[in-house]
């Protein structure tokens, strides 16, 4: 409780600002790492400095308000991921089928004798590769897509009927 | 969003920022001298707004400095956070200007 009333004090890391800084670290812990990684040292300061002389732990409600928004910002980091998340996949499922029926008609072609494999061989790989990434891009949106609920815009919610109704 | 009337953590963090670039315990004690003492921001409060206001381009960080051996870093207000921050104010006055002419009603009688 002694020994460093004077706030110059207050910076060195031993007695009851060291405890003090132990304790606000620790609740740090609650934001993201992204945030930590950019705001840890910089809140540890503002928190010092805002700390009285001699104290030693954190006040219950600045505890509280740090737990608080610290999950609040973490909460806000994960819809947003979400929602880029639910971007991409929304994009691969309009792209899926247009590969899918590609390689389709290519398939059909080849069979029916009207495309020659030779004259269209340029064309083979990517149309080949295309299968394989439509139908893991096509599975992801199958399995995550209804994760979100399909709340943003009309295009992804439509692709998850659509890809209902194919299969 | 725009039309949204502004929470009072961000009105006061804009205005604290608006003068010039600050750092985040300026910002605390600024907000609670424009706010005449009435609000004392926390610091979970000030970082999540700024999280916030940053991403929404209405702030962005200026400089870092060491003082004391702790890390400061200063924020400034932009182009857009000045924006928003005209348009409130303009709100604010507005609203206040009614609420003015109302109460002045009231002291003369209450004429309709």
């Amino acid at each position: 409780m002694s020994g460093d009333a004077e706030p110059e004090d207050g910076y060195l890391a031993d007695g009851a600002t060291g405890t003090l800084e132990r304790r606000y670290r620790r609740l740090l812990r609650w934001y993201p790492p992204s945030h930590r990684a950019m705001h840890d040292e910089e809140m540890l300061g503002v928190l010092l400095l805002a700390a009285r002389p001699g104290q030693r732990s954190p006040d219950v409600a600045l505890a509280a308000n740090l737990i608080a928004t610290g999950l609040a910002i973490r909460a806000r980091r994960a819809v947003s991921w979400l929602t880029d998340a639910q971007d991409a996949l929304a994009a691969v499922s309009l792209i899926a089928p247009v590969l899918m029926f590609g390689y389709a008609a290519l398939a059909l072609g080849k069979q029916t004798g009207s495309i020659s494999t030779r004259s269209w061989s340029p064309l083979i790989i990517p149309v080949l590769a295309g299968p394989a990434a439509a139908t893991i891009g096509w599975l992801a949106v199958v399995v995550l897509g209804p994760a979100g609920g399909g709340r943003r815009r009309g295009s992804h919610s439509s692709c998850w009927r659509w890809h209902c109704r194919v299969c | 969003m725009t039309k949204r009337s502004m929470q009072e953590p961000t009105f006061l963090i804009l205005t604290a920022l608006a003068a010039g670039p600050q750092h985040g315990y300026g910002i605390i004690t600024d907000a609670a001298d424009i706010s005449g003492g009435a609000t004392r921001l926390q610091a979970g409060t000030l970082y999540m707004a700024l999280d916030r206001l940053r991403s929404a381009g209405l702030v962005e960080p200026d400089r870092e400095e060491v003082a004391d051996g702790r890390l400061r870093r200063y924020y400034r207000l932009t182009d857009d956070g000045a924006t928003q921050l005209a348009a409130e104010t303009e709100r604010r006055r507005a609203s206040a200007a009614v609420a003015a002419k109302r109460l002045s009603m009231r002291l003369a009688g209450g004429s309709a």
